[in-house]
């Protein structure tokens, strides 16, 4: 399924929510998460993670990953905390409305 | 990037390998997954140089920040090194802002409001006169001008003449500026009228036009900038002439001296000299001014106008087939149409960049002394990891800010002081507008910024490709010695001080031998008067008219008349011979000369009898002739025997003697300096009808007031022109008028010189106090150490002053020499005074001396004041 505009930046956020983790780290937790749900061209990830950078949400430092080899670890700054609560927040109202709206999976009729 | 996208690759494939794919097929499904590897790839790269651009953004925003609260912490902890800085950054660009008002208006800019002023050329004449020698003269004859306009390769062509006129009447009265002009002046200089118009070729060159155009500010001098003024008519020297039309604002003709009004120059030189002046090829009057076509060389036009011009004066009185034309710039800053202003600007500011070159060279000398200073916190600071790079930007940001700081106050110098320094040292100018402008503001921001910065970041940068803490500890080490580098600044310093004040010197004392050089007469309080109907000479009688109604005008003290020779206005000569005398001595360009004179004229003029007696009532015509010899003339003629009762025959022919009576003083001719001349006197009466008749009357007056001076000649020009109102030709000069103008170069040159040899010395004296202030503070632990040890205070004392002087003896004794070596050259600048005089130079090195002295003893006070307890607890 394609993505809305603006929930790759919240799940790349929500990713390092807990901790600094490479890009390949997170595509494959993004994957994994959304059980294949969203199929999101890892070139966009990276673009994301970028951009994200560049406006003050991440930063990123040169690592050592679990298998000895350089990477670049990505990792919220403050300012990324704030923006990825209000996100959440502003998303999850969003998705009950529409929850609302559309009402539950109908049931298919029983003989 | 590369490196982050290689690692994603690489462990992507990885898992897919794990998944059962092959290593093909597992790196083909990988690259799948990610999308466009290339069109990403890019995307990231611009994304990547956006964040380094905004991330360069910010350092330097955080240098300058942290920039200015060092110098401010700097300020507060030791304000010494600050104030230091800032008032020696401030003396050097205060120089230069004030030197730029004076060079954008004299040198950069030059006339105002004219159309491609870099087409334009003046023409030069390079004439032999009779002696064979050659002349340069600015001054064409019309004929030649006529030429001009109507030859092939010039674009344009135009004259004018200048000449101080007198405006108004009584007490209204004026000296103005006039530049009489060609028609073609204004249009070939893109020049619109304010108000009106301007004159026409038809009306300038008929006879009999009298028209005149007011620069913009006497229009609104004068007349308040009224515009009813067109119609009006203006009483200039004795003519009336109507005004047509105003000259635009900010345009002061092709120069820039103040400009009054504008004439028809072919009308108006009718009425102020006498002669065929248009047709003759002797009278020189007119400065031409040409345009060349785009692309022409002014060496190609003037081969083409000198061809023309010596061919005009082939065979006739005035051939000279060696004589060219040159075509100057019109702004030139060297050459013969250069004026004085001009040069002496561009020479100023050569030296004023000299000064802030000194005051730069402090400048680092400080920077570096604080830097060996506080070597041991930036060893810290590098290791911890700040780069080289930053190090130097930080004191470059240091630097450049604390010269803003200077420069603040340097332009606010300037805004007071340069009208003042306008008014004095180039009264003639027209400065248009106030002293800072937008581009002075701008080039002494910029000095600021980078002579700032380079003064402070440059001693760093020397480090090369050196550690700089290494480099720093060896200069540390080697601080006790002076490194070499502060040691050469301060040489620099000291030497320049030396140079500028020993040329100081030579013109004030040049200025002093010109001033006190005896002329001969009381030039000071002596007024010329001559009156002229045209050709012909006023009636018999009118000079004793006038005479007596001049001696009635308050403040003169007496009056008398001469007719030939007058010093400093006119040289004639007529036949003499000398019986006895085979061969008469002659004197270069010389004589002899004749003055023929009232009796009273010697008591009038001042001119002292040496010997003998002056004329008197007794020496009229029909008795004895007799005459008066100068010194010279007595010497030379007659040498080693008495010359009184000699005898002159003066005149053609065989006239009877002239019996010599007297010896006069010897008196100056033309110029203040020259060399000896020949000259006699005869009593008026007894000379020949011509000299008789005519002559100019001279005025004493009882003090030598200029303002008394400036009212005798103008009511003495009304007395004439009130006995004589068909007077075409009445001029009333102060003799002083003539006189004072040969001092103003020396006057120049000695202000000048002496107020930057004295700034050059305050900067250089300033420094040295700094670097000796700067040693003495890194030492207090030495100094605590002596004074525990039982050294008095004047031990340290003299310890601190020694080292101070020993600085300073470089550069001093450096300068001495170079000044010696080099004084030479300017011996054609001086006047009465050797080059190498042994007195100035004693005075300069004494100078130097006793400022090093006082700049060493104010820290060597503070030195042998140290508590040796709290200086070795400190550190």
């Amino acid at each position: 399924m394609a993505l809305v505009p603006g929930t790759l930046d919240v799940m790349v956020m929500k990713a390092l929510q807990d901790g600094p983790s490479h890009g390949y780290a997170v595509a494959k937790w993004v994957r994994d998460t959304t059980d294949d749900t969203f199929v999101v061209e890892e070139g966009a990830l990276y673009t994301a993670l970028h951009r994200l950078e560049k406006q003050g949400v991440l930063r990123s430092d040169w690592g050592v990953s679990d298998a000895n080899r350089r990477a670049k670890f990505y990792r919220l700054t403050p300012k990324g905390h704030r923006v990825l609560r209000a996100q959440a927040a502003s998303w999850r109202r969003s998705a009950l409305a529409l929850f609302k709206v559309l009402g539950p999976a109908p049931r298919k009729a029983s003989s | 990037m590369d490196e982050e996208l290689a690692f994603h690759f690489a462990r992507s494939t990885e898992e897919l390998t794990t998944d059962g794919l092959t290593r093909d097929q597992a790196a083909h499904a990988a690259a799948r997954r990610f999308g466009g590897v290339d069109r990403y790839r890019r995307s990231l790269i611009t994304l990547a140089m956006q964040r380094h651009a905004q991330e360069a953004r910010r350092a330097t925003m955080h240098i300058l920040i942290t920039s200015a609260r060092t110098v401010l912490r700097g300020f507060l902890r030791s304000p010494g090194f600050t104030v230091g800085v800032v008032a020696i950054l401030t003396l050097g660009l205060g120089v230069n802002a004030v030197t730029f008002s004076l060079v954008d208006r004299l040198v950069l800019s030059g006339p105002a409001g004219i159309r491609s002023p870099e087409t334009l050329y003046r023409v030069v004449a390079h004439r032999h006169n009779r002696s064979g020698a050659e002349v340069a003269v600015s001054e064409l004859a019309y004929a030649d001008y006529r030429e001009f306009l109507t030859a092939p390769h010039l674009a344009g062509a135009m004259g004018e003449a200048a000449t101080p006129l007198l405006f108004g009447s009584g007490d209204q009265a004026e000296r103005i500026q006039a530049r009489l002009v060609t028609a073609q002046y204004f249009p070939e200089l893109g020049i619109t009228p304010a108000v009106g118009r301007f004159f026409s070729a038809d009306e300038s060159e008929r006879e009999g036009a009298k028209l005149v155009v007011l620069s913009h500010a006497f229009w609104t001098r004068r007349f308040g900038g009224d515009a009813a003024v067109l119609g009006r008519v203006l009483e200039i020297e004795t003519s009336r002439y109507t005004v047509i039309g105003v000259a635009p604002r900010r345009f002061t003709g092709s120069g820039v001296g103040k400009v009054d009004v504008f004439l028809p120059l072919e009308a108006a030189s009718d009425e102020m000299i006498s002669g065929q002046w248009r047709t003759g090829f002797n009278i020189g009057w007119v400065f031409a001014i040409v345009r060349l076509p785009d692309g022409s060389s002014p060496e190609a036009a003037a081969e083409q106008l000198t061809a023309v011009y010596r061919e005009r004066r082939r065979g006739s009185r005035n051939d000279d087939p060696q004589a060219r034309l040159e075509l100057e710039p019109l702004n030139a800053v060297s050459g013969a149409t250069a004026n004085t202003e001009t040069s002496v600007a561009a020479m100023l500011w050569a030296v004023a960049l000299l000064v802030l070159a000194i005051a730069a060279a402090n400048v680092a000398n400080l920077f570096l002394a604080r830097a060996l200073r506080n070597a041991d916190q930036l060893a810290v600071r590098m290791a911890l990891g700040a780069s080289r790079g930053r190090v130097v930007m930080e004191q470059a940001a240091e630097g450049a800010l604390m010269a803003l700081l200077g420069a603040g106050v340097a332009v606010a110098v300037a805004w007071a002081g340069a009208p003042i320094i306008q008014r004095v040292l180039f009264p003639d100018v027209d400065w248009l507008e106030t002293s800072v402008n937008l581009r002075g503001l701008l080039f002494i921001a910029a000095c600021a910024v980078i002579g700032g910065s380079l003064a402070a970041a440059l001693p760093m940068w020397r480090a090369g490709k050196m550690d700089i803490v290494s480099w720093l500890r060896t200069g540390q080490r080697a601080a006790r010695t002076r490194s070499r580098v502060q040691a050469s600044m301060l040489v620099i310093q000291g030497a320049l001080s030396v140079l500028l004040l020993v040329a100081a010197g030579l013109f004030v004392k040049s200025l002093e031998s010109a001033r006190s050089i005896d002329l001969g007469l009381d030039s000071d309080r002596l007024i010329v008067l001559s009156a002229a109907s045209g050709d012909a000479r006023p009636r018999p009688g009118f000079h004793d008219e006038w005479r007596a109604a001049i001696e009635r005008i308050q403040g003169v003290e007496r009056t008398t008349r001469v007719a030939g020779t007058l010093p400093f206005v006119s040289s004639w000569a007529v036949r003499l011979t000398v019986p006895g005398l085979a061969e008469r001595p002659a004197v270069e360009d010389g004589g002899p000369y004749l003055h023929a004179v009232e009796p009273g004229y010697f008591e009038t003029v001042g001119t002292r009898i040496v010997e003998g007696r002056a004329f008197t009532a007794v020496d009229r015509e029909g008795s004895a002739r007799v005459a008066i010899v100068n010194e010279t003339m007595a010497r030379m003629y007659w040498p080693g025997q008495p010359a009184l009762g000699k005898c002159l025959q003066i005149g053609p022919e065989t006239p009877p003697c002239s019996t010599v009576v007297g010896i006069a003083q010897n008196t100056r001719r033309q110029n203040i300096v020259e060399g000896e001349s020949l000259l006699f006197y005869m009593p008026i009466d007894q000379a020949s009808p011509d000299l008789r008749n005519g002559g100019r009357l001279i005025v004493r007056t009882r003090d030598n007031d200029l303002d008394t001076i400036a009212r005798v000649a103008e009511s003495a020009r009304r007395q004439a022109l009130t006995l004589e109102p068909g007077l075409r030709v009445v001029v009333a000069r102060a003799l002083e008028d003539q006189v004072a103008p040969q001092l103003r170069a020396w006057r120049l040159g000695a202000g000048l010189f002496s107020v930057f040899g004295v700034l050059a010395l305050l900067v250089a004296a300033i420094g040295l106090y700094s670097v000796v202030a700067f040693d003495v503070e890194g030492r207090r632990r030495e100094m605590g150490v002596r004074t525990a040890l039982g050294a008095s205070a004047a031990a340290i004392l003299r310890l601190v002053v020694m080292d101070g002087l020993r600085l300073a003896a470089g550069g001093v004794v450096t300068g001495l020499l170079v000044a010696w070596l080099l004084a030479p050259r300017i011996s054609g600048l001086l006047y009465g005074v050797a080059p190498q005089d042994a007195q100035i130079f004693a005075g300069v090195a004494l100078v130097l001396v006793a400022a090093a002295l006082v700049a060493s003893v104010i820290p060597g006070l503070r030195a042998s004041r140290v508590d040796p307890s709290s200086a070795l607890r400190s550190e």
